[in-house]
């Protein structure tokens, strides 16, 4: 007995070919689309308005101006928004700038870093600012690794009714909360 | 022979012979270094180990060497040969430690340099000494198992598992010194770079320093030329078990991954540096801001990386078989590709997520500008090593003819298209669940996410669906190809089935066959049945003439034993497939009084997949292989590794995401 079949197989050649060219275009797409993104990165992160000072009325404008002077260096803004009542204040803004120093790695002066304040709560006389960092950690290619992370910033109202850095998790010496200071 | 008494007798000769060997350098030591080395009781201890360990391993290695002298298969088996190699290993390790040493100390001495952190505080001279010891004792131990390693290898040349074992030894101690020579070349480098450009090179090595990497060059450099000319010799005078080995490939390829990882990885901080100044940002990286210590590296890792690249090409030209030559060639392409695509997909994916970030006007800092820096130099880095060699592979598979239809095929190109596939996949996963989770979190009353929270998971989200979409259309015209190609080629293929059985086998490979969709003319005679032989008898001729025009017989091999037990199978019907120009697939089936070796138990089903198996690969045009299902231990295996590999894909989605 004798089976005989004939394959069939289901292809069509034309829009194969087509394929075939566009290909190589998708490929060029990829490259150029590359170069495109990073131009538009470069021009976007470039042409960013510059971070400005906000209203000192509220907790989160404290802490948002406290971290801006001290990423700009200004360390004498900076100072200015420590609450005197602290008890190991720094006595003046060389010092406070020394402080600063030894405690580069709570103030980041090793990495690079993104803030930006998240949210406030008022008790009054207190208040506490939630704060979002972004730090990213350069290693090889493939070991870099960014961390986002939230820490809390603590304010009092002071006896002219402006709010002052007491606490905070980062971006803060906790030697400042003890009688004998950083000394 | 792995016996429990050649066990027995190889433990106790290494354990003896090196306990023996220690205790003899300690003992010179303390007796030539006495102003550092003085205790009675550890003499005492050294001369017990030495009197009673030297008798032991006199008695066994001797009872050995009886044995392989009684055996010539002995000298070649395979505990002998791992007993030898492991102690020239294991005196070799000890003696690089102590010949750099050596080395250091002379050079500390003739410079006049103070040695900091010795061994006990020694000074230049005991140094010496110290070091002297082991390198000379070490050496002749060494020296004494290679001769009778020589000796052995003429009665009874290594081969087989023996001589995987040496391949280990070469290749393992050539890893050694090409890791000294290039760590000793790159610290050299930079430290001339610091001697012309200023010294305030950060990581920059001392003048004290200097000795040790020269020590370093010195020991390291023989030792890697002495090993690789071993292995070369090995490849280019060796029988074709070393050409085939799978050692010397992965030693090739691993050397040329690392050192192109490497060399794109410096290239990155190098460009990252450049990108800084750009951005106006301070250099905190790894180098700086300073690119004499990436050009140091980068510079070492190219001719690494340029020479490894030359042996792999002379190794390919000297493969053979073009199919393995195309094969080994496609290893390297892809690997290089892989790391490439791997750098610029890391590369664009943050240079979106910066892009999406930046929208947020509310953040500030230099974190922005320092991640667009590193990501643009990780993307130009990468999308070279990228672009070329995956470009002139889509060429290749572009190529009409066997080429591209092999390049197409080819398992390497696979395990590449369907890796980007799954690495595709896991991102687009956790990056959506992440976002999903975000964004139901606000639907329960938390803070609703920003742009900052949600830029890295959404821009590696769109980065992994472009790519999950290209490796997935590669693999859809790779198979429109390869159909296009298959219904070209065998549109006037023939397959002649015959069955001389009851028609179970002819009709079970038919629907197999014809499943596959393969685009050939089947045609199925069957002769085991009663009715048909009146028919069979009267096409007799049509038979003949179709198996005459077939390309492929499929048969159980009764068909060219005639007049044998099947009589319904004319002399004329064997004769046509004996003549017939094409080729004939035969199948082992029980027949009395006639038995196959070296074949395993099989029943019909057995026969119907392997039959259908065999003609998919013969279609392709590869050779004709028995598919063996996977055995427990290497399913145990891929469980293992899959495991792993979960654990691995675990660790960047925590980094990423916080989880």
């Amino acid at each position: 007995m004798q089976n005989n079949y004939n394959g069939d197989v289901e292809i069509n050649s034309k829009n194969d070919e087509a394929n075939l060219k566009y290909k190589d275009k998708f490929l060029s797409v990829i490259v150029v689309g590359a170069v495109l993104l990073t131009v538009i990165a470069f021009a976007v992160v470039l042409l960013r308005p510059k971070p400005e000072y906000q209203s000192e009325n509220t907790p989160a404008g404290i802490a948002h101006n406290y971290l801006l002077a001290l990423e700009k260096r200004n360390y004498e803004r900076a100072y200015k928004y420590l609450a005197p009542s602290l008890q190991g204040r720094p006595d003046s803004v060389d010092e406070f700038y020394e402080n600063i120093e030894n405690n580069s790695r709570s103030f980041r002066l090793d990495s690079d870093v993104t803030v930006q304040v998240e949210s406030e709560k008022i008790f009054k006389p207190s208040a506490v600012v939630i704060i979002r960092e972004t730090r990213f950690d350069v290693g090889g290619i493939f070991d870099s690794n960014q961390t986002t992370d939230t820490f809390r910033m603590g304010l009092r109202l002071d006896d002219n009714e402006e709010w002052r850095v007491i606490d905070s998790d980062y971006y803060f010496a906790s030697c400042w909360q003890r009688i004998t200071g950083c000394r | 022979m792995l016996t429990p008494r050649n066990m027995y007798i190889y433990l106790v000769s290494a354990i003896s012979l090196q306990a023996f060997t220690w205790a003899i350098i300690s003992l010179l030591r303390n007796l030539l270094i006495p102003n550092v080395f003085s205790d009675t009781t550890a003499t005492a201890f050294q001369t017990a180990i030495i009197l009673i360990s030297l008798p032991v391993y006199l008695v066994h290695w001797l009872w050995a060497q009886r044995l392989a002298n009684r055996d010539i298969e002995e000298r070649n088996a395979v505990l002998r040969v791992s007993y030898l190699f492991g102690m020239q290993a294991g005196f070799l390790a000890p003696f690089i430690a102590s010949a750099f040493g050596l080395i250091n100390s002379l050079l500390f001495k003739i410079t006049g340099h103070t040695p900091k952190g010795c061994y006990f505080g020694l000074n230049s001279s005991d140094a010496i000494i110290f070091y002297l010891i082991p390198t000379l004792i070490l050496i002749l131990m060494w020296y004494y198992h290679l001769r009778i390693l020589e000796q052995d290898a003429k009665v009874e040349p290594v081969q087989g598992t023996s001589s995987t074992i040496r391949r280990l030894y070469v290749y393992g101690f050539c890893s050694i010194g090409l890791a000294m020579t290039t760590m000793a070349v790159i610290n050299l480098l930079r430290w001339f770079m610091a001697q012309i450009g200023g010294d305030n090179l950060v990581g920059v090595i001392s003048s004290t320093g200097i000795t040790s990497e020269i020590a370093r060059l010195i020991v390291g450099l023989p030792l890697w030329v002495v090993f690789w000319q071993w292995a070369q010799r090995l490849f280019i005078e060796g029988n074709e078990e070393e050409r085939e080995s799978g050692l010397r490939k992965f030693y090739l390829y691993a050397i040329v991954f690392i050192a192109a990882l490497t060399a794109v990885t410096s290239a990155t901080f190098i460009l990252e540096g450049i990108f800084r100044r750009v951005l106006d940002i301070p250099t905190l990286g790894v180098s700086e801001g300073d690119i004499r210590i990436p050009i140091s590296i980068i510079f070492t890792m190219a001719i690494v990386w340029a020479y490894h690249f030359q042996v792999i090409k002379s190794d390919i030209k000297l493969a053979g078989e073009a199919q393995i030559q195309a094969g080994l060639r496609r290893l390297y392409i892809y690997l290089i590709a892989a790391i490439g695509l791997s750098a610029f997909l890391v590369g664009i994916s943050g240079i979106l997520s910066v892009l999406i970030r930046s929208i947020d006007q509310t953040t500030f800092g230099t974190g922005l500008q320092q991640q667009l820096a590193w990501f643009t130099a990780v993307t130009i880095a990468g999308l070279p090593v990228w672009y070329l060699p995956w470009r002139q592979a889509q060429k290749t598979a572009a190529n009409t003819g066997s080429e591209g239809t092999s390049e197409s095929r080819s398992m390497i190109r696979k395990i590449y298209l369907y890796f980007f596939l799954f690495v595709a996949t896991m991102t687009v996963l956790s990056s959506v669940v992440y976002i999903t989770f975000r964004l139901i979190n606000m639907l329960l009353g938390e803070d609703p996410p920003t742009l900052s929270d949600l830029g890295q998971p959404i821009a590696y989200s769109m980065i992994a669906a472009g790519v999950w979409y290209y490796h997935w259309s590669v693999l859809r015209t790779d198979r429109q190809r390869i159909v296009l190609e298959q219904v070209e080629k065998l549109e006037d293929y023939s397959i002649v089935l015959v069955d001389v059985g009851d028609k179970y086998f002819s009709q079970k490979v038919m629907e197999g066959l014809k499943r596959e969709n393969l685009g050939v003319s089947l045609i199925s005679i069957d002769f085991g049945i009663e009715g048909e032989k009146t028919r069979i008898s009267e096409e007799q001729k049509e038979i003949i003439d179709q198996l005459n025009q077939a390309d492929l017989i499929i048969s159980p091999w009764e068909i060219v034993k005639a007049g044998g037990t099947s009589s319904e199978i004319s002399n004329e019907i064997t004769r046509a497939v004996v003549n017939s120009s094409a080729i004939k697939l035969l199948l082992p089936t029980r027949s009395e009084r006639w038995e196959w070796v070296g074949v395993e138990k099989w029943d019909s089903e057995y026969f119907v997949r392997h039959t259908i198996n065999a003609v998919k690969q013969f279609l392709k045009g590869e050779d004709v292989k028995l598919i063996k299902p996977l055995g427990a231990g290497a399913i145990l295996v891929i469980i293992i590794g899959i495991i792993l590999l979960l654990n691995l894909l675990a660790i960047p989605a925590t980094y990423l995401f916080g989880f």
